[in-house]
């Protein structure tokens, strides 16, 4: 851990650069389905709001129980190709890849990573020099991780950037900094996935306790912010799944399900319901942000922050995340930004 | 070409519905699949259902569907010698199916136009017939379907989901299929002309083409399983178009008569709304076709409480009432109820309901197999501590079981459960009861038919906690071993004193036969206690009565002590002699004994502390402590049981020798050396007391020191022109700190 006065410093050296070379912000999406095919109303939020950059999920990595080494999970496939945006693959993995690895193993990975990330980049006719890498590390993964990210920038050349999380912008000195040209500060999945009363997704409470801690985080940030929905299916208590893309226009009129509240339904009759199945006295819980919810964000992202948030990066360019919105909300959520 | 429909076909019927498998995953030292379970499906639910048996696993049995590639192998084989007239071997039949080329049947159409230099080696002992030319030509077709019904297994790394999926241009071979099929007048070649050319348009051409082949021709074959294979790629093309209703409707059809098909019917089975399910059951032309689909719902959708409602309704003999039974109960067995050894101890909600379902069908007898519904109503209100109304369909249960094996067998494996757990303390009578249940229990423990392993393990723990509530340590101490009961000397005298003992009953043998402490393992624990407090005369004696202790060879010199303590060192060292259990205590005995005469009491002194060292955890005869109630193989202290970790780690027996050593020690040198060893008691000392007392610290995540200037330190620094002194501050670097930090 750097001596207090280096820490000033470096903090000093930071904020200067960042007032320096203020630059216009950009909006951004991530496209986060396994094939590439934006439909009408994704391309129209693209063109509306000047998007220039769109940051695609290329696979997943993970480790299976059943197997000893790591694999990729669902590579995307593009069925258009994206031109006129410039494309930043990211890569997602699970943290147990990194509780698995160990440093031997890790010059493999980054072969073959690197190798489909090329091979996807070429079916897309892309030519990304950035990579973004997406990892819930902790201080038990952190020496793997980074060895990882390390490799990754020596192998490839490229910029790279990763995800970082609000409790390793909390506790830098135990998850450490990772080895990279900026970070992107997740502002969601900050809560517990339960049936109690907080939402997984941004809880203010929560946010609040970590907050203050971007002020002295060392990296550029870019700042990624959730537009998505999704519902929790509750049995007896326990959540049982994720409802993925449901909100609460797909039980409102639904007459099998009643609602409880702004956020909540129970299943008056067992019956399926986009997909899933819903069991008598199952509970759904959806979870979103507002509007109000995201401008709330960034207030609190810009009291702490002293313009060093560079862009915006919204999770995640779907049709029905887009139709909760205003159209003009992303643009009014940009002028917002410090 | 048997390998052509099925990878294919599951990978496309699955994407095509856009199913979302969940991979279950389970760890393979988790335990049996079922978890944990006293109710066999296997004993009452038809084995081609296996699949759907509940397990841990994505599916029972199989773990996932990998017969893509083997699936219609034996089918195909056995059909075409059938058709064939058995004309072509076994072997024959396998080559030219699934691993001659196109080139082969090429060279054997071209022998059939009268070339024999082309006949290929596989066919040189076949008769040249018009069902095998027909059977060749057709073969021919088959293969080139392979190019798009066969997907190769990629390494993961290595799939590219990226490349567009290639195009096969069919329309040459749509129309010479449709031909052959128009012209072949054998029923057998047409429906398998049909077959592959509603499989090329499933893959090739438009789901339409696919529903209007199936509707015009699948009403003049029967329904075998080529019938049901065209029927699933029906339903996928219903599938593709959104006909949810009528796709799953032919899904359960699938699903219901051709078993093979059934995961695949699994995996792509999948309504999207409510009015998709209500259409498909609109779509039933019969009870039993909506019987399958509410038991598909049970198993699918895990609510089998709704499907047995449902098809009881409908039919209560229906047969599919007992996979959704099984599943039931055996999902409610997960629930803790033998996790904590308490019956009765879940959840209430769905286990009430549960109850009272099959309490209603139990009592109302009328279905199929009315023993199923008592045992399972037995089994319920026994997990529901209705002990009392278990009974009653125990004994219900007792006229209707089949005079088979394992039928009886489920019968008394609950029956005895439900004896077990209603009986809050255990008398002379009830023991007597028990026995031959016992007896039986146990000679059952290799048998895999049916499920007793659990039971057995809970029918111990409750028998030893109903016999603590009575205040008999002992024989609960024989059903189930607990450490704490060896801390307790009476106790220990009292097991010891019941294993020795003569003319027992054979209720008295059987807990002897299934205490898993025995007479010696006793004698062995406590020479090893006696041994750590320095009371070597009594654990000799003790030690003697333990068969084991003269073959059981320490692998280091346990009177060796080194500067820093290295265990390998010591084991691979070469030993002048190699003591056992027993001789390492006779030689304990003679270093007092030459104490108690005063002889070199320096160097004896020493030796003892050495010993006494090494048999503690930190030193390098562990093996000496460990046997059957101790334990063994502890690679650190948190793996002692805490019961025990206090004599195993503690250094006072140690320290006491090597005081008495300063004591009589001539020189500096020795003083330096007494000083040094006592300064590693005191460090094992502080360890214990520090990072080994604390939770949590097991995982490395001490933070604190790693030293303090123990006693010994400082008084060997009173000794520096040693040469002992030198040597420690050579090796030891902790010293050497203390020493740099403190000149």
């Amino acid at each position: 851990m750097p001596n207090t006065p280096l820490r000033l410093f470096w903090l000093f050296l930071v904020l200067c650069s960042a007032a320096c070379n203020q630059r216009p912000k950009f909006i951004s999406f991530y496209y986060w389905r396994t094939t590439f095919a934006p439909d009408s109303t994704e391309q129209t939020t693209l063109k509306d709001n000047s998007v220039a950059t769109l940051y695609v999920r290329y696979f997943d990595v993970n480790w299976p129980d059943t197997s000893s080494a790591p694999a990729p999970v669902a590579p995307v496939h593009f069925d258009s190709i994206p031109a006129g945006y410039t494309i930043i693959p990211v890569v997602f993995f699970r943290n147990r890849v990194f509780e698995r690895s160990t440093p031997a193993t890790l010059p493999a990975l980054v072969d073959k990573i690197w190798a489909l990330v090329r091979r996807i980049n070429a079916s897309a006719q892309t030519h990304p020099k950035e990579i973004q890498f997406d990892c819930d590390w902790t201080e038990k993964t952190k020496d793997n991780y980074f060895a990882f990210l390390r490799g990754y920038k020596q192998r490839s050349g490229d910029i790279i950037s990763c995800t970082i999380r609000l409790h390793q912008i909390k506790y830098p000195d135990r998850t450490g900094i990772p080895p990279v040209d900026h970070g992107v500060l997740m502002f969601y999945n900050m809560g517990n996935i339960d049936a109690g009363p907080g939402s997984s997704i941004y809880d203010r409470s929560i946010a609040h306790r970590y907050t203050p801690s971007l002020r002295t985080y060392p990296l550029m940030l870019d700042l990624a912010l959730p537009i998505f929905a999704w519902s929790l299916q509750i049995r007896d208590g326990k959540v049982i799944q994720l409802l993925d893309k449901m909100n609460a226009r797909s039980f409102e009129k639904d007459t099998n399900f009643i609602s409880t509240g702004p956020q909540g339904f129970s299943t008056r009759h067992a019956c399926f319901r986009g997909g899933y199945y819903f069991q008598e006295n199952d509970v759904i819980k959806i979870e979103s942000v507002s509007r109000d919810g995201l401008l709330e964000i960034v207030s609190e992202v810009n009291r702490h922050t002293n313009h060093r948030i560079r862009d915006l990066i919204f999770f995640d360019l779907d049709r029905q995340n887009l139709e909760q919105y205003d159209k003009n909300l992303f643009k009014e959520i940009l002028d917002h930004t410090d | 070409m048997t390998r052509t429909s099925l990878k294919k076909s599951w990978i496309i019927l699955t994407s095509a519905c856009t199913i979302a498998a969940t991979i279950v995953l389970a760890c393979a030292d988790m335990g049996p699949e079922y978890g944990t379970s006293n109710f066999t499906p296997e004993i009452f639910v038809d084995s081609a259902y296996s699949p759907f048996f509940y397990s841990n696993q994505f599916y029972y049995g199989i773990g996932h569907d990998e017969a893509h590639i083997t699936r219609w192998k034996y089918d195909n084989i056995g059909d075409w010698g059938a058709w064939l007239d058995k004309t072509l071997s076994y072997e024959t039949l396998d080559y030219l199916l699934d691993t001659a080329s196109e080139a082969t049947l090429d060279s054997a159409k071209a022998w059939f136009l009268a070339k024999p230099e082309y006949r290929p080696a596989c066919l040189s002992a076949a008769r040249l017939t018009p069902k095998l030319i027909a059977f060749i030509h057709y073969l021919a077709y088959a293969k080139k379907c392979e190019a798009f019904a066969l997907t190769p297994i990629i390494p993961a790394w290595e799939q590219d989901s990226t490349k567009p999926k290639p195009h096969f241009n069919a329309t040459t071979l749509n129309r010479q299929l449709q031909e052959s099929l128009n012209t072949t007048p054998d029923p057998f070649l047409q429906e398998r002309y049909w077959f592959q050319l509603l499989r090329s348009q499933f893959f090739n051409g438009t789901p339409r083409e696919t529903i209007s082949l199936f509707d015009t021709y699948s009403p003049q074959f029967p329904h075998n399983k080529i019938w049901y294979r065209s029927l699933a790629y029906t339903a996928g093309a219903y599938y593709k178009q959104k006909q949810y209703s009528k796709a799953n409707y032919y899904y359960s059809r699938v699903f219901e008569s051709c078993a093979e098909l059934r995961t695949v019917a699994h995996y792509s089975f999948h309504p999207q709304e409510e009015a998709d399910w209500q259409g498909t059951l609109a779509l039933c032309r019969n009870t039993e076709e909506k019987a399958t689909l509410w038991q598909m719902l049970g198993i699918f959708y895990s609510d089998p409480q709704r499907a047995i409602t449902r098809i009881y309704e409908l039919d209560p003999h229906s047969e599919k009432l007992y996979l959704l039974l099984s599943r039931a109960i055996n999902t409610s067995e997960q629930r803790g109820v033998w996790a904590d050894e308490t019956p009765g101890n879940h959840s209430a909600g769905e286990n009430n309901s549960l109850l009272a379902l099959v309490t209603r069908i139990a009592t109302a007898n009328n279905t199929s197999k009315p023993w199923v519904w008592q045992l399972a109503a037995g089994y319920l209100n026994m997990l529901a501590r209705h002990y009392t109304t278990a009974t009653g369909y125990f004994t219900k249960a007792e006229t209707t079981v089949p005079h088979q094996r394992l039928p009886q067998a489920q019968f008394r494996l609950l029956n005895m459960l439900n004896t077990v757990y209603a009986a809050h303390t255990i008398d002379y009578a009830l023991e007597q009861k028990l026995l031959p249940d016992i007896e039986w229990l146990e000679s059952c423990q290799q048998d895999q038919s049916f499920r007793n392993d659990d039971a057995w393990e809970s029918v111990k723990r409750t028998m030893a906690a109903n016999y603590l509530l009575t205040g008999d340590k002992v024989k609960s101490e024989c059903f189930s071993s607990r450490s704490a009961f060896y801390t307790d000397n009476h106790n220990v005298e009292a097991l010891k004193a019941f294993l020795s003992k003569p003319d027992k009953t054979p209720y008295e043998q059987r807990c002897t036969h299934l205490s898993a402490i025995q007479r010696e393992d006793i004698f062995e624990y406590q020479a090893v206690i006696l041994c750590l407090n320095d009371h070597i005369d009594e654990a000799l004696a003790a030690m003697q009565q333990v068969p084991s202790a003269k073959t059981t060879v320490l692998p280091g010199n346990p009177f060796n002590a080194r500067i820093v303590d290295c265990h390998d060192c010591d084991h691979e060292a070469t030993q002048k002699v190699k003591y056992t259990k027993l001789t390492f205590l006779q030689k304990l005995k003679e270093l007092k004994d030459k104490i108690a005469a005063n002889s070199d009491v320096y160097t004896n002194a020493i030796l003892l502390g050495n010993a006494e060292y090494n048999i503690t955890h930190f030193g390098n005869a562990r093996v000496f402590y460990e046997c059957k109630v101790l334990g063994s193989g502890h690679g650190m202290p948190e793996m002692i049981d805490s019961v025990f970790r206090a004599p195993l780690t503690s250094m006072s027996t140690a320290i006491k020798y090597y005081t008495l050593a300063l004591n009589a020690a001539q020189t500096d040198e020795q003083r330096a050396k007494c000083q040094y060893l006592l300064s590693k008691c005191q460090r094992n000392t502080w360890y214990n007391n520090t990072i080994f007392k604390t939770r949590g610290y097991e995982y490395g995540d001490y933070k604190g020191p790693d030293f303090i200037a123990w006693d010994g330190f400082k008084a060997l620094k009173q000794y520096p022109n040693s040469s002992y002194y030198k040597e420690v501050l050579k090796e030891c670097g902790y010293f050497r700190t203390y020493i740099q930090k403190n000149k």
